[in-house]
């Protein structure tokens, strides 16, 4: 593939002879002809890789964040929370159905081993077709879930839940994962 | 010749917007979305690529694992890593290496080679190959305070593709047990109860068209398919729009598939059915 860069003051793909002292520049329509091969190029390998079925992304893009817990006290995080609730954007071949998958914890586990208790009930996973937080359709995070991408192939997956710390509990950090599991549902 | 300057910015927003789609910031991808081995050709590469900022840690593992449908109609992905089914291949594919990390704007290429048991019967043997991806660790917001309980989630991703080995002459087919579509409040809603045939597992497309007394589409509907073993699934699709009335729902199935490459393809003569359906 020819790859351009921008060097000096002209536009040249690269490894080609350079705009300089003596020499010729490059013809504007030599680099709008460079360009749209490259455009072509890109083209054809968007077709092969539709060919073979585009791959499959999840990226974790915010986590489910309780702040600081008081002994005793429940904190319940929404999935529609902008700010705290857990975000995962998910991509692939639009118009097709994706399988998601919520490994959720049922503690976190902090100093000397004590835990704090999780629950996520049945609505408080959400998916919105167009990423928006504000459209997400609610679905029960314990139970695998088709999602259908839309047009553009993107979407997200929202989660909220419940810590319930004892009365007692110990100070300092604790920590769990959430695991999101995805796969195409037509193979 | 000096290019005009309104002339020149053209080619530079091209080249600017091609370069912010190609570093768009995603967790780890894996390519292709499904491999197909056989006896001819038992070694495949796998491509992983990290667009993100940050190494990520991948660990790959190879499980038995096919969709499947459950008694309310709902499809899940049946994943079972000690499993002796006769039809799994997991035991038997390797996959090297096993654990890598994948540096920024990186590829790194796994590799897959199939290796039967010798007295393997023809057929096909299925596996799922499962990439866990760790590294994007994210920033807990709120205040720190030693006195308290700070709380931090990990977010883990893990993502499944599909892996078939043929050995021999491998065919598909399916069998359509029930096909009874109705009208259940403003949904149509469709239950057919497939059954795998033959030695490979059907990956396909159905087809629904809902048509008046003339013939005429009303609405349609496009699904993929993927039948290992028996898929009794339940399709719901809103007609709220739809007039009362009396219409006839078709299904067509086939192995016609745009996302699987015509040599992974397995041909089948494609199944057509319709049955009448009354909206009240």
């Amino acid at each position: 593939m020819i790859s351009l860069g921008v060097i000096g003051r002209g536009l040249v793909p690269t490894g080609f002879e350079l705009v300089g002292a003596g020499r010729r520049p490059i013809e504007f329509r030599t680099v709008c002809t460079l360009l749209a091969a490259l455009l072509l190029l890109l083209l054809v390998d968007a077709n092969a890789a539709a060919a073979q079925g585009r791959p499959l992304r999840a990226r974790p893009v915010q986590s489910l964040n309780f702040g600081d817990l008081l002994g005793g006290i429940p904190t319940t995080i929404l999935r529609t929370d902008p700010v705290n609730s857990g975000q995962f954007d998910i991509r692939g071949e639009r118009l097709t159905e994706v399988l998601v998958e919520l490994l959720l914890p049922s503690d976190l586990v902090g100093p000397g081993g004590s835990t704090v208790p999780l629950s996520f009930g049945p609505g408080t996973a959400g998916y919105s077709p167009d990423g928006s937080i504000g459209s997400q359709v609610a679905f029960d995070p314990a139970v695998p879930q088709p999602l259908r991408l839309p047009g553009n192939g993107r979407g997200a997956v929202f989660l909220g839940g419940t810590a319930t710390p004892p009365g007692h509990v110990a100070v300092g950090a604790y920590a769990a994962t959430i695991t999101l599991t995805i796969s195409y549902l037509g193979n | 010749m000096r290019i005009p300057p309104p002339r020149r910015t053209l080619p530079l927003t091209l080249l600017f917007l091609v370069a912010s789609l190609a570093s768009e910031v995603m967790a780890i991808a894996v390519a292709p979305t499904a491999i197909y081995l056989s006896d001819d050709r038992p070694a495949e590469a796998i491509t992983l690529y990290n667009p993100s900022a940050t190494p990520e840690e991948v660990t790959v593992e190879a499980v038995f694992g096919y969709p499947t449908t459950d008694e309310e109609g709902r499809v899940l992905l049946h994943v079972d890593s000690l499993s002796q089914d006769p039809r799994s291949a997991a035991g038997w594919i390797q996959v090297l290496p096993r654990r890598l990390v994948v540096p920024p704007e990186q590829r790194r290429v796994v590799r897959l080679l199939a290796k039967a048991p010798p007295g393997t019967s023809d057929g096909e043997y299925w596996a799922r190959l499962v990439f866990t991806s760790r590294g994007q660790r994210l920033p807990v917001a709120g205040v720190p305070d030693s006195s308290g309980v700070q709380v931090g989630l990990d977010l883990e991703v893990r993502t499944i593709i599909a892996l078939s080995y043929r050995k021999g002459a491998v065919r598909t087919g399916l069998r359509v047990d029930d096909f009874r579509p109705r009208i259940e409040g403003d949904s149509l809603v469709v239950r057919p109860d497939f059954v795998r045939e033959d030695e490979g597992a059907y990956i396909g497309r159905l087809e629904f068209s809902l048509r008046d007394v003339n013939g005429g589409e009303l609405r349609s509907w496009t699904e993929q398919v993927a039948v290992y073993r028996e898929y009794h699934r339940r399709y719901a699709y809103a007609v709220s729009d739809v007039p009362t009335g009396t219409y006839r729902l078709f299904m067509r199935l086939s192995t016609e598939r745009d996302d699987v490459a015509q040599a992974d393809r397995l041909p089948s003569i494609p199944l057509e059915l319709s049955e009448e359906v009354v909206r009240p």
